[in-house]
């Protein structure tokens, strides 16, 4: 009678077919010691279409469903909590990817919870998670991002948060809430053996949120190894300066950031990597089941070699059937100039304009 | 739409079937995180600072259920895979032969005759390593482990040393503590009947006394005919290892000895490894120490000892935060050490 445990199949057996209530079965925790203590089972399914001009060497319109979500990466995973008392608190998080037209893992070297593992603890002083991670920017920029980090694969938002797919790997991140302020701190040993400075990350910012005026800035320095295996490797400094802000004045917020990243290069290489972005968006939440976004990114790549500019001008909408499922729809238009449009890695297509469009719906439970 | 579920386990108990024909059948999730952070200097190796996995437990996650088919039999599976929560890849570091359930997949039924299971399954060695020692299967910190499952100088246990693949396992019913168990691991390569893995164990467990023999033979380590690739000129493998535990409450004693035999195209090679440990309860934490000794014979004469301390401190009854440190000495090699402290919790 039972199928192997599948999130759904566990859903289904539990009977919460269109339940909206979170359900916490306590009861079978053998104590109600910990009150506050559980363990949730999450996740977002995001299905729909993309229709996109110019998106391949051979140009012309192609329409798709491999994705791992056009507007929201689909995910799964838990999330726990552990009451100590004191107002301390143990937490772990395993959340892993997945690309939902195929099933297969979104992780191309079968990392499984690609997306987030981290266990940490927290209390009146803050929270520290170790493990794999959001970088400082990520969760830095959420503030100010128009699309809060949805539609990944079209802004710029993810370049901006840097790391590795917007991840650091062993990773000690802390932040603590102070009022409308929020600290945060990031060290990542590099663990290469014979030396302490290779492959190391050390990050810090803050942030600033009321409900009429936000902002925040951060530093983000990395020592970045040619090779992560070799100790006589040389490793060159990478620097990333993020601000930005947003305001909001009724059902509109306005908002925009700015960040600027270089990189280091070998002395046979001519001149630093260097990568300057750029952004501005208004959001106008008319009713509370129709939203408006639009925003303009901008990314100025100052690299021998590249020296030119991507563009990207997105209007999106969705519409909420319920606190847990949106419809949604977006118009987006990309420009390359200048060496961007020509190089193979930051353009593939080779095409210096392209237009999509894509609908869908996404589900969080 | 959440769904959380209770704090040790997610417990699918009776009442939430559609159907409650069976009372107690049931399906739990549940794992283990494990991170810390630390200093490490391998053996023969240049150190590091590090943010590491699984410094007392590798992490992992599972589902396990059992369904009850009447006159005391259960049918029994268990899904467990490690993961690595500094960069969430599936699998133990250093082991890139982990898929995704690579702690545990069978299935199989418990009853009044034993328990029978086939699938990845873990070697019974495996069991005595991690009992019998103070800081069970820490593949950090636990000296036994190292010098076992991630053994130098031509040291160590082989054939998938964690898991078996392919395996099939037989465990009596306790008779007032006294266990017997046997495990057979098939090649599976068509013609060659004769590569395969078994394994044998008595255990004795009562009153804070436990006790364990354990003897298995391999003679392949992953796919059959690859020994002679893990370690040259090997062409079998024998363990015999006998461990033992005694819980004085003011203190609880551990012991292993444990031989290995290697038989090698160009001379065989014995192994002699003793594990001496004790952990003391200071306040609701312990005061954890081992010390492992390897000395190889015969073709070989190269030696290994290996000490850890720790202070393990719980916060909880499923979470706890611990340091500790360990130092590894080996023939040619430079010594190892590790120091670190981190937080492991369980749900």
């Amino acid at each position: 009678m039972f199928e192997t445990g599948e999130a759904g199949s566990v859903a289904r057996r539990m009977g919460l077919r269109g339940s909206l209530a979170a359900i916490t079965l306590l009861g079978l925790s053998g104590g109600a010691a910990y009150a506050q203590s559980s363990v949730t089972l999450y996740g977002s399914l995001d299905g729909g279409l993309r229709n996109l001009v110019n998106g391949t060497k051979a140009g012309g319109a192609a329409l798709t469903m491999a994705s791992n979500g056009v507007y929201r990466s689909n995910r799964w995973g838990f999330l726990g909590i552990e009451d100590l008392g004191g107002g301390y608190y143990a937490r772990f998080n395993l959340e892993a990817g997945y690309i939902l037209s195929t099933g297969a893992n979104s992780s191309t070297t079968n990392q499984l919870f690609q997306r987030t593992s981290t266990v940490g603890f927290g209390g009146p002083f803050g929270q520290v998670d170790i493990g794999h991670q959001f970088t400082l920017q990520h969760r830095l920029i959420r503030d100010f991002e128009p699309f809060n980090l949805r539609y990944l694969g079209i802004t710029e938002a993810a370049a901006v948060s840097g790391g590795t797919n917007g991840r650091d790997d062993d990773a000690i991140h802390y932040h603590g809430d102070f009022g409308p302020w929020t600290a945060r701190a990031v060290y990542a040993p590099g663990g290469i053996a014979g030396s302490l400075a290779s492959g190391t990350m050390l990050a810090g910012g803050v942030n600033y949120h009321t409900s009429l005026f936000k902002f925040g800035a951060g530093y983000t320095h990395r020592s970045n190894p040619l090779s992560t295996t070799l100790t006589t490797t040389p490793y060159f400094a990478n620097n990333q300066y993020t601000a930005g802000g947003a305001v909001t004045l009724g059902p509109v917020d306005v908002m925009g950031g700015y960040s600027l990243a270089t990189q280091a290069v070998p002395s046979t290489v001519f001149g630093e990597t260097r990568n300057q972005y750029l952004w501005g968006g208004l959001r106008y939440q008319s009713t509370p089941f129709f939203n408006v976004t639009a925003a303009y990114y901008d990314n100025k790549n100052a690299t021998a070699g590249v020296e030119g500019r991507k563009d990207v001008a997105i209007l999106g909408i969705t519409y909420s059937l319920s606190k847990s499922t949106q419809l949604y729809a977006d118009i987006d238009y990309t420009r390359f100039t200048g060496g961007y449009a020509t190089n193979v890695t930051l353009n593939p297509s080779g095409h210096d304009k392209q237009t999509g469009v894509s609908f869908g719906m996404n589900h969080d439970f | 739409m959440k769904i959380k579920f209770g704090l040790k386990a997610l417990v699918l108990g009776a009442a939430l079937f559609a159907a409650a024909a069976h009372a107690q059948s049931s399906v739990q999730i549940y794992g283990l995180l494990d991170a810390f952070v630390g200093y490490k200097k391998p053996v023969n190796g240049q150190s590091s600072v590090i943010a590491g996995n699984g410094g007392m437990t590798a992490p992992y996650f599972g589902i396990r259920g059992s369904e009850d088919i009447g006159d005391g039999t259960k049918i029994i599976f268990d899904l467990e895979g490690y993961f690595n929560i500094q960069n969430g890849s599936m699998g133990r570091t250093g082991f890139p032969q982990d898929g995704l359930f690579s702690r545990n997949a069978y299935v199989g039924a418990n009853g009044q005759y034993g328990t029978v299971t086939a699938g990845l399954i873990p070697p019974l060695l495996w069991f005595s390593t991690i009992t019998f020692n103070p800081f069970g299967n820490s593949f950090v910190f636990s000296p036994i482990v190292l010098h076992s499952y991630e053994g130098v100088n031509g040291q160590g246990v082989l054939g998938n040393a964690g898991e078996w693949w392919n395996a099939v396992y037989y465990a009596s019913p306790s008779f007032n503590g006294l266990v017997g168990r046997a495990m057979y691991s098939f090649g599976g390569d068509p013609g060659h009947l004769g590569q395969n893995k078994w394994s044998g164990q008595v255990s004795y467990d009562n009153g804070g006394f436990a006790t364990s023999v354990v003897y298995q033979q391999i003679k392949y380590s992953l796919n059959a005919g690859d020994l002679s690739v893990v370690l040259p000129g090997l062409t079998t493998q024998s363990v015999a290892n006998l461990g033992a535990s005694y819980d004085l409450h003011y203190v609880k004693l551990y012991g292993q000895y444990q031989h290995v035999w290697d038989s090698l195209l160009n001379g065989n090679v014995g192994i002699d490894t003793g594990q001496i440990g004790f952990a003391i309860p200071v306040g609701v934490g312990r005061i954890l120490g081992s010390d492992a000794y390897s000395k190889s014979t015969g073709h070989s004469s190269v030696y290994r000892n290996t000490w850890a301390l720790s202070y393990d401190y719980p916060l909880s009854k499923r979470t706890d935060v611990y340091a500790a440190v360990l130092s590894d000495r080996a023939s040619r090699m430079s010594t190892g050490n590790t120091i670190g402290g981190g937080l492991r919790t369980q749900f």
